[in-house]
């Protein structure tokens, strides 16, 4: 007698459930409840005068992570209540990139706090450079009392949102070449309170204002002001 | 792939999330301990492959195994499954299914099987049910038996578990295995459970079911269990054990398998990619003007580098290399905003020289402040 391999049963398909692409009239294709749920969310975020597009970015990266609705949904109202958190902690009048940066903010685990103390030294000027900022240093592990210090001590003296941005944006090469958060930061902003000059205190209101807003900027050498 | 292995596929594809239209492959090399009632245990190499897209109006699903245990014994098996259906949309969704089968092992003539089954489909992705009817029949040497068929199943997506549930009646016309006798006609139910974990690196599912016969078949239980380890993006590791009852309409005898085998897919596994960054690619960022702003990348090695981010509504984007620097240049607003790099088309990662972080999804991506 023929000895036989006998495999098994086939893998039968026939109940397979059917994916669909992205129904761009959808936010989660196929997913009606999971709809109406984000729609509420969105339209109460909107009526409550705050801006959506935070959300709607959440959205799109979860359907792109392929994550389950319901975490969907869960990470959505996390967004709306940080934007609600972030528009209280800004103000008063916060515009809503101001309250966009916020909510990054305090996603990347910055407190509410911090943005507090951020608000008060930037007083009316754009939040959107020195929060980033802030967040990348919290989120690298830099502790965030010496972090918000260090933005704080940035803003006052007179760096522009370019060198604030370089200031985050390359840090993180010197915590791979192996010096702790703190010390990283330490170094990379030695190396801009060089560029800006020695630390007197808060730098004159019109320098701090040409600082801060955004647009085209160069480093100030020490000792001049901007234009 | 054996009927005990059903019900976890029949999870990963129920409760997976809709998708764009894409092509997925994989093929999987291993060896299994085999053991059927009339032979005696032994051990092949296995080969397997499957291939699967999915649209908004339907989808498609084929999946090959050979088994191979010296030059005169050997299996193969071959499924090609395919639906239509009515907008996903809408909460109530009409699906034509239909499956084309194949076994055959050495010695023996082929059993072919083909089905066709329209379905009622209710609720969503992450959780619903279905309710079908079916007819088909099947083809061994000159034998050509007829069925029905009808079927209910629902699933169920909590966080990384999934969960399903079958229900279904099958009647043939007569029968390639089991019950051999003159005029049997197969008459059963069968109820099947199944339960899969899947996150981050690691994958683990279990199926049972049992079997109620109502004539000329055998009652009886099954079960798999099987567990998967990515050890690289596109290569994991795959172990599984279990039992299978005799299938009638496709002719496949009760079989009892321990297997391991090496995957290999097409495309990387996300949730791999995601854990992983770019070591040595250096981003800077400069405003142009009050609208737009170019990044720059610096230190990578390929012939294509795209971005995707929050400011691409993560679109996957191009960029340009001029000398040795990528750059794109484009409308972004000033702050913190969130990207990955994908080199070559492979995973998406996370350059290492900016600061990175997981997210409440469970995405790991850069950070980069925009002035």
């Amino acid at each position: 007698m023929m000895h036989k391999v006998i495999l098994g049963a086939l893998l039968v398909t026939a109940m397979a459930r059917v994916a669909s692409a992205q129904d761009t009239t959808a936010l989660i294709a196929g997913d009606r409840a999971a709809n109406a749920e984000l729609s509420k969310i969105i339209d109460g975020a909107r009526a409550n005068g705050l801006p959506v597009e935070p959300i709607l970015a959440k959205v799109n990266y979860g359907v792109l992570m392929k994550a389950p609705a319901a975490r969907i949904i869960a990470a959505v109202r996390g967004t709306a209540a940080r934007l609600e958190e972030a528009r209280a902690a800004l103000a008063p009048n916060p515009t809503n990139a101001d309250i966009a940066a916020g909510e990054n903010a305090l996603s990347s685990n910055v407190s509410v706090k911090s943005l507090k103390e951020i608000r008060g030294i930037a007083k009316n000027r754009p939040m959107a450079v020195p929060l980033g900022l802030l967040s990348q240093l919290v989120v690298s592990g830099v502790e965030e009392p010496k972090a918000t210090k260090i933005v704080a001590s940035l803003i006052r003296n007179g760096a522009s949102v370019q060198q604030l941005a370089e200031v985050g944006n390359d840090f993180s090469s010197l915590v791979l070449g192996g010096l702790k958060p703190d010390n990283a930061i330490d170094l990379r902003a030695n190396r801009l309170y060089a560029v800006l000059g020695v630390p007197t205190g808060s730098a004159s209101a019109a320098g701090d204002q040409h600082s801060l807003q955004a647009g085209p900027s160069s480093p100030t050498p020490p000792g001049k002001k901007k234009p | 792939m054996r009927r005990a292995r059903l019900l976890p596929a029949l999870i990963s594809v129920l409760a997976s999330r809709p998708a764009a239209a894409q092509w997925q492959f994989s093929a999987d090399v291993g060896a299994s301990h085999l053991r059927r009632s009339d032979i005696p245990q032994s051990g092949a190499l296995t080969l397997g492959a499957s291939a699967v897209t999915a649209g908004e109006h339907g989808w498609f699903r084929s999946n090959a195994l050979g088994v191979l245990a010296n030059a005169d014994q050997s299996t193969a098996q071959a499924l090609f499954a395919g639906g239509i259906v009515s907008s996903a949309s809408r909460p109530v969704r009409g699906e034509l299914g239909a499956v084309v089968s194949a076994f055959g092992e050495s010695g023996y003539s082929m059993t072919l099987s083909g089905e066709i089954m329209p379905r009622l489909q209710l609720g969503s992705a992450s959780r619903g049910g279905a309710l079908g009817f079916g007819v088909g029949g099947s083809r061994h040497a000159t034998m050509t038996t007829s069925l029905a068929h009808v079927a209910g199943d629902t699933w169920l997506t909590l966080g990384d578990e999934q969960f399903a549930s079958s229900l279904a009646y099958v009647k043939t016309s007569g029968a390639f295995v089991g019950d051999l006798t003159t005029n049997a006609k197969p008459a059963y139910y069968d109820l099947t459970g199944g339960w899969r974990h899947d996150r981050g690196g690691f994958a683990i599912g279990a199926s049972a079911g049992r079997r109620f016969a109502v004539e000329h078949a055998s009652s009886g239980t099954w079960g798999s269990a099987d567990a998967t380890v990515w050890v690289f993006a596109r290569t994991a590791l795959v172990a599984s054990i279990g039992r299978s009852l005799d299938d009638p309409v496709r002719g496949v005898p009760q079989t009892t398998f321990a297997s391991v085998a090496v995957r290999l897919t097409g495309s990387p596994h996300e949730k791999i990619g995601r854990r992983r960054v770019i070591a040595g690619a250096r981003v800077s960022v400069q405003r142009v003007d009050a609208s737009r702003c170019r990044l720059e990348i610096r230190g990578v090695r390929g012939t294509r580098v795209e971005l995707m981010g929050d400011f691409t509504d993560w679109s996957p984007v191009a960029l340009e290399l001029v000398g040795d620097v990528w750059h794109l240049e484009k409308a972004v607003t000033p702050g913190l905003h969130r990207i990955a790099l994908r080199i070559d088309g492979g995973e998406w990662i996370a350059p290492a020289s900016i600061p990175h972080s997981t997210d409440d999804l469970g995405g790991v991506v850069g950070l980069i402040t925009v002035p």
